[in-house]
């Protein structure tokens, strides 16, 4: 069949891919520098955190926001802290540092490029645990997502394209491209407010009331065109079932 | 065959191994000159198929000279 080496390629591809999220997830948790935090650039994560500096979320994820949708976890938590951020900016104390894309805000905030920033106060181990565990989470979903998708292309290279665990797994699919972000959402607002509320508490920022975060939208649009993927399929299994022992 | 033995709820037997021991011919000659896989023939022979399609009926009784009756029965 000419379409094999394709069909071959696009599976190693994915696997690649499901891999990749993983390893960068668990690379970078381990292994990634922790720039502004307080440390010198490059120092390992799991020092910076063993220091009792572990910021909030940006430089936890920051390297593998393009590869897991931790991506949202920190942009909302950067756009919720954004006001509190400008407001400790405008403050007399707060120097700029020169020649630097860096500013250095009140109460251990660092301003980088203008709108990314990191806070290097401890958060606890529970809010660290609680992070990392919905990091991990997202990673492990981009992962079975991804590995999946290679399972079905792996039945399709057998020639078996329309087969029941081809329709389970894109139910599975299916399922957590809606449901995921969504979930997503909820648990970072539930996490990201007690972090901003304690952060408060201990007179840490002067905080937005409030802000608006939304699911992602391509994802969830990617999820309901797999639904109605999954109905084709469905339909097709039913049909292959049809002519299974057809002479 | 008892029709316990048969699959998927029916008692269609095939009598194709009679059939070609009549004749002397051999399943992968049935299968060339019919033009189904041997695979599929088998299948057929050894009554796990679960339909069969007319083009592939007028081609057995084609080749071995006989109706769909002779090929096919059902067991009571």
């Amino acid at each position: 069949m000419r379409s094999e080496p394709i069909l071959r390629l696009a599976e190693l591809a994915s696997r690649v891919v499901a891999l990749a999220g993983l390893v960068t997830l668990c690379g970078y948790a381990v292994f990634g520098a922790g720039a502004g935090t307080g440390l010198p650039n490059g120092t390992p994560n799991w020092v910076w955190q063993g220091l009792g500096r572990a910021p909030l979320v940006e430089d936890l994820f920051e390297p593998t926001a393009s590869v897991v949708p931790a991506d949202r976890q920190v942009s909302d938590l950067v756009f919720a802290l954004d006001k509190a951020v400008a407001t400790s900016m405008l403050d007399p104390g707060v120097e700029q540092d020169p020649g630097a894309d860096s500013y250095q805000g009140a109460e251990g905030v660092n301003v980088r490029n203008g709108y990314r920033f990191t806070a290097s106060f401890d958060v606890g181990w529970g809010a660290r645990v609680a992070i990392a565990s919905l990091g991990a989470l997202g990673a492990i979903g981009f992962a079975a997502f991804w590995w999946m998708l290679a399972g079905i292309i792996r039945e399709a290279r057998r020639g078996a394209v329309f087969t029941r665990r081809g329709v389970q797994r894109l139910v599975v699919m299916r399922g957590g491209l809606i449901v995921g972000p969504t979930g997503w959402v909820v648990a970072n607002r539930v996490i990201d407010g007690r972090l901003l509320a304690e952060s408060r508490a201990a007179g840490k920022f002067e905080l937005a009331e409030s802000w608006v975060e939304v699911p992602n939208y391509t994802t969830i649009t990617l999820g309901l065109v797999l639904l109605a993927l999954a109905v084709v399929w469905r339909r097709g299994s039913q049909l292959e079932e049809d002519v299974e022992g057809l002479v | 065959m008892s029709p316990a033995d048969l699959e998927d709820g029916h008692r269609i037997v095939c009598h194709l191994d009679e059939l070609l021991e009549a004749r002397g011919m051999t399943l992968t000659e049935l299968a060339e000159r019919v033009g189904v896989s041997i695979v599929n023939l088998s299948i057929l022979k050894n009554n796990r198929a679960k339909a069969v399609r007319f083009s592939t009926l007028t081609a057995i009784c084609d080749v071995l000279d006989c109706q769909p009756g002779d090929v096919l029965s059902m067991a009571r």
